[in-house]
């Protein structure tokens, strides 16, 4: 009978006294599951694992994970015996366990009938949030929603007087599990319940003594600004959301205006333009000159999204001078957030704003101190040069440009690199070929590897973007020469370089300029591992001379030949891996 | 005009330097509840059966820190060898033997060939009740917390299961001297000489410095922080004392980096002059009191009441160890005078205690004027003589129950329980010599 054998097997595994076996088998019972088929699953199975319930943290943790994917083995339409071992989990002392309990509790509760959810989840619901411990009070604040949002609205009354009650339990664990998870409940919330329950749990937290619950504030005053405005009741936004807001904006903790900071943008296009100017633009200024350096950063990477939802006129007369004194603010940090996102104002601004107003202040970050500032400028610099040219900036942008590449600091310059694709097809070649050319050609020669290797990339994505004919005119004379170079790593490079740029050119190019020019004339180089890089790089190339093969007979394997009898041992080895179709 | 306020004095005093209500009130307070002590229990660890093994330092059976948890039920008492036991209360306000673990082991730096002992240096009991209790304990390098749960009976005993839940280590470059919870449940900081870290309970790969008085040039270090802690309700605040006899104010919500401190806390009424200074104004421990209004330092010779929203002196300097003055050199000769004494309030935050030489304990009203001196000793055992300074009879540590009136004692290997009399009943001196384990 397949039920005991399948039992018998299963049973002491999950007792075995050893945890590795116990963990094996838990990870496997949801297969178990289905190959017991789902009658002998809930009568059986479900029983055993109970002796579980007693286990380690890594067991519990890994039962709470399979039980989510039972549905998918035993059929989806009674589930609701599940609870009965996702409850005990979500009373576990291990916050992993608990948080798995409770994802598997959301997965399954999809399959609840609306019926099934008031008879069986709602009762244990009421259980978890009546329990002595903070622990269950946590998880059922988490799964609140589910009951809340598929009740009818008498049961969602008595419902919200529950959660009230976490809302204000003794211990802050749960008051920050209810103050998480409130903006769950609000979009399913009828308006006269905002303005009444809603309204006091959030009042509540508003007035913590504790820092950690305070700041969960922002983000239920954002879902309660959205479902308003959902619900068409925006107008109350100004009477309920406007206090707390104001409240955590002059929070005495840093952390809370941090909060608000983070989620400024957020915030402005749930309440709408109007209240962002007339409500949170002061607001907003006071954050950009708080005195703790982290709530000025999060708020200069919020500018250009709020400035989007105010009038031009207004961003020039009050936002406008705040920047002037943020891009010489004393926190590095600050500037950088500042210059990775002002960029984007240019748009809002058009041609003649940004000339106005933005120039000075995109230049003046250009020669800043410190390099990230400066590479933030240029990572945004194509925002800019689509609605002013780059004309403006190139005299300016260009000496930036040759200092950062030739920054101490490695990752600088790697950074400087990715740049230059883009600023190829923005810049007039010519302009291209004599200003920044010679630094990507420098780079292949640069004393770091991975710089080396950026380079060899680099000019791979510079073909991609200014064509065939650009490779043969501009790169593969310098490329060439480098093949000469005294330094075998820089010889080495030449053949990075082929490996990159082969896939994306013609065959005729790989063919002459690549593979006789600057792999093969490699293969007698003096240098192992110069020679063991020929054969990587033919073996990248021979697939794609398919079409050849009289060269391929003529031109390469006689080298691979050659190098298959080199007297170094890896130079045969790469050697033997090019595979030649006869 | 400011006020004090003592939850056990009942109403609100304006304070204008110790406004005569108050003091009637206090004195009040403790005219009807004196404060008479009785020997319960004296623990400590049996003499060695491998005494012949030569490599086990006497040293090792010290108590090294003692811990109430926060609902009263437990104590637990750590020892120089990296041992805790964890004793728990029984209806007749005795202590039984809950559960014993070896918390750390020691350890050798290879980076500075020195070897990290395994003493633990502090116990902090987690302050939120759930399953199991929760204690977080240290040694100089590394921090752990544990988990304590009845798993069952056994023949009628519990079965108490003992499971190490985190370790956060690699953080502090010095010797870590205090842990403390903070209010919020979720966080804690550790101290070192040095440097103050913030972590969160669930996260042991990450911490973030706070407090950091290293200078630039170390032949310029002049200070060393020598204990810290959190306050009870405020999740912000938090203060750290230093060998320079401070007491630093620090609000977290200021700012987020390693940050100034919000007010300072000097002894400025110190006049013993010369060579001693400094040594004896060194702050050896700091504790807010439970009620959160007021702050108890312990320096070598005094006890000082703050009051933190008055910086400019102290609320009160309790002087009980003027008797130690003219033995400084003595003291200083055997390096006595570098012993850390702690400090405790009691959970009404209206009397404090504290150990001193000759196995003597004691016990001070907070704000009223009586000092009442004790020996750490069985009733039978022989008196001592107290004319004779006995520098190496000391109770170092002490505790005192959140909301009863038992004080634990550590002085080196034996460890001692007191009960305050009651006032109704006939005083009942427990006489019992429990040397359990």
């Amino acid at each position: 009978f397949k039920y005991c054998i399948a039992m018998d097997v299963l049973l002491p595994e999950l007792q075995h006294i050893d945890l590795q076996i116990r963990l094996n088998a838990v990870s496997n019972i949801g297969l178990f599951a289905k190959k017991l088929g789902k009658e002998e699953t809930l009568k059986s199975l479900l029983p055993a694992l109970q002796i579980l319930l007693s286990d380690e943290d890594e067991i519990l943790a890994a039962l709470a994970e399979q039980i989510s994917s039972f549905p998918d083995h035993i059929g989806t339409d009674n589930v609701v015996p599940l609870l009965e071992l996702l409850e005990p989990l979500c009373k576990a002392e291990e916050t992993v366990v608990r948080n798995k309990a409770t994802a598997s509790i959301e997965a399954i509760c999809k399959f609840f009938t609306d019926e099934q959810i008031q008879t069986s989840f709602v009762p244990m619901l009421k259980r978890l949030a009546s329990e002595e411990w903070f622990t269950p009070k946590s998880s059922a604040c988490r799964i609140f929603y589910i009951a809340f949002s598929r009740s009818p609205s008498e049961v969602q009354s008595d419902l919200i007087s529950i959660y009230k009650t976490l809302c204000s339990d003794e211990t802050p664990m749960v008051r920050r599990a209810a103050a998480t998870h409130l903006k769950s409940l609000i979009p399913f919330a009828p308006v006269s319940m905002m303005e009444e329950q809603i309204l006091d749990c959030v009042k509540s937290f508003d007035n913590d003594e504790q820092d950690s619950v305070r700041l969960l504030v922002v983000d239920i005053a954002i879902a309660i600004a959205k479902t308003l405005t959902e619900q068409n009741a925006a107008g109350l936004n100004k009477s309920i959301v406007e206090p707390l807001i104001t409240a955590c904006c002059q929070d005495k903790s840093w952390r809370v205006r941090f909060m608000v900071g983070t989620k400024f943008a957020e915030l402005a296009s749930a309440l709408g333009e109007e209240m962002t100017k007339d409500v949170l633009l002061p607001f907003f200024c006071g954050l950009l000159k708080d005195a703790e350096a982290e709530v000025r950063m999060v708020a200069a990477e919020q500018i250009s999204r709020v400035a989007e939802l105010l009038p031009l006129e207004t961003v020039i007369s009050e936002i406008l001078p705040i920047l002037k004194t943020l891009s010489v603010d004393e926190a590095q940090n600050v500037r950088e957030a500042m210059a990775a996102d002002i960029m984007l104002l240019a748009k809002q601004f058009g041609t003649q704003g940004t000339n106005d107003h933005l120039l000075d202040l995109f230049l003046h970050l250009l020669k800043d101190d410190v390099a990230e500032v400066r590479l933030n400028v240029i990572g945004k610099l194509d925002q800019v040069t689509s609605i002013i040219g780059i004309e403006h900036i190139s005299t300016h942008l260009i000496p930036a440009i040759v200092e950062l590449a030739e920054d101490q600091q490695w990752r600088v310059r790697q950074a400087v690199i990715a740049f230059m694709p883009r600023l190829a097809k923005q810049l007039d070649i010519q302009y291209f070929n004599d200003k920044l050319l010679p630094l990507c050609v420098g780079w292949l020669s640069d004393s770091v590897f991975r710089i080396r290797e950026k380079a060899a990339e680099n000019l791979m994505n510079l073909v991609s973007v200014l064509g065939v004919e650009y490779y043969t005119l501009s790169i593969h004379p310098q490329l060439s020469k480098i093949t000469k170079s005294s330094n075998y790593l820089y010889r080495m490079v030449a053949l990075f370089a082929a490996a990159k740029l082969a896939p994306i050119l013609p065959v005729e190019v790989v063919k002459t300029q690549l593979t006789e020019e600057l792999v093969l004339v490699l293969v007698d180089d003096v240098t192992a591992n110069v020679r063991l890089n020929v054969g990587a790089s033919l073996d990248v190339i021979l697939p794609l001379l398919e079409g050849e093969p009289e060269f391929v007979a003529s031109k390469i394997q006689p080298a691979l030949k050659k190098l298959g009898e080199d007297k170094d041992m890896d130079v045969k080895a790469y050697a033997a891996v090019p595979k030649v179709s006869s | 005009i400011r006020d004090i306020v003592v939850p056990a004095l009942g109403t609100t005093f304006p304070m204008e330097s110790f406004n005569t209500q108050f003091e009637k009130a206090a004195n009040k307070f403790y005219a009807e509840s004196p404060s008479v002590w009785d020997f319960s229990q004296m623990f400590g660890e049996e003499d060695n059966e491998n005494s012949d093994d030569d490599s086990q330092d006497a040293t090792d059976n010290y108590i090294s820190s003692l811990a109430f948890d926060p609902q009263g039920e437990l104590l637990a008492v750590g020892y120089n060898s990296g041992q805790v036991v964890v004793l728990t209360q029984q209806d007749d306000w005795t202590y039984q033997l809950y559960s014993e673990f070896k918390s750390h082991d020691s350890e050798f730096d290879c980076l500075t060939s020195t070897e990290i002992e395994e003493k633990i240096n502090m116990i902090r009991w987690y302050p939120f009740q759930s399953q199991g209790q929760f204690l977080m304990t240290t040694n100089d390098k590394t921090i752990k917390l544990f988990k304590l749960w009845n798993k069952g009976y056994v023949d009628d005993t519990p079965d108490i299961g003992v499971k190490q839940r985190r370790v956060f280590s690699g953080a502090h470059a010095y010797n870590i001297n205090s842990i403390s919870f903070n209010s919020d449940g979720e966080t804690f900081i550790s101290t070192d000489d040095l440097r103050i870290n913030l972590w969160h309970t669930d996260v042991s790969h990450e911490t973030f410095g706070v407090v950091d008085i290293k200078p630039d040039d170390m032949e310029e270090l002049t200070e060393v922080i020598t204990c810290s802690e959190f306050h009870p309700n405020d999740c912000g605040l938090f203060v750290y004392a230093t060998s320079k006899g401070v007491v630093r104010l620090c609000d977290l919500r200021d700012s987020a980096l390693c940050k100034g401190y919000s007010k300072t806390f000097k002894d400025t009424e110190s006049d013993i002059g010369g060579f001693f200074q400094e040594l004896v104004t060194t702050v050896s421990d700091v504790k807010w009191s439970p009620c959160g209004r007021f702050l108890l330092s312990r320096d070598y010779l005094t006890m000082k009441i703050w009051d933190p929203r008055m910086d400019s002196r102290a609320l009160r300097t309790i002087k009980f160890h003027d008797h130690l003055i003219p033995s400084l050199c003595d003291l200083y000769e055997d390096d006595s005078i570098f012993d850390k004494f702690t400090c405790s309030w009691s959970g009404d935050s209206m009397r404090i205690v504290t150990g001193s030489y000759n196995g003597s304990f004691y016990v001070c009203d907070a704000f009223g004027s009586h000092i009442t001196q004790m020996t750490a000793a069985p009733p039978s055992a022989p008196q001592r003589s107290n004319n004779i300074l006995d520098s190496s009879h000391k109770v170092l540590h002490t505790a005192w129950h959140p909301s009863g009136d038992v004080i634990g004692l550590g002085a080196k290997d034996f460890g001692f329980l007191y009960l305050k009399q009651q006032d109704d009943s006939e005083s009942e001196s427990e006489e019992e010599e429990e040397e359990s384990q």
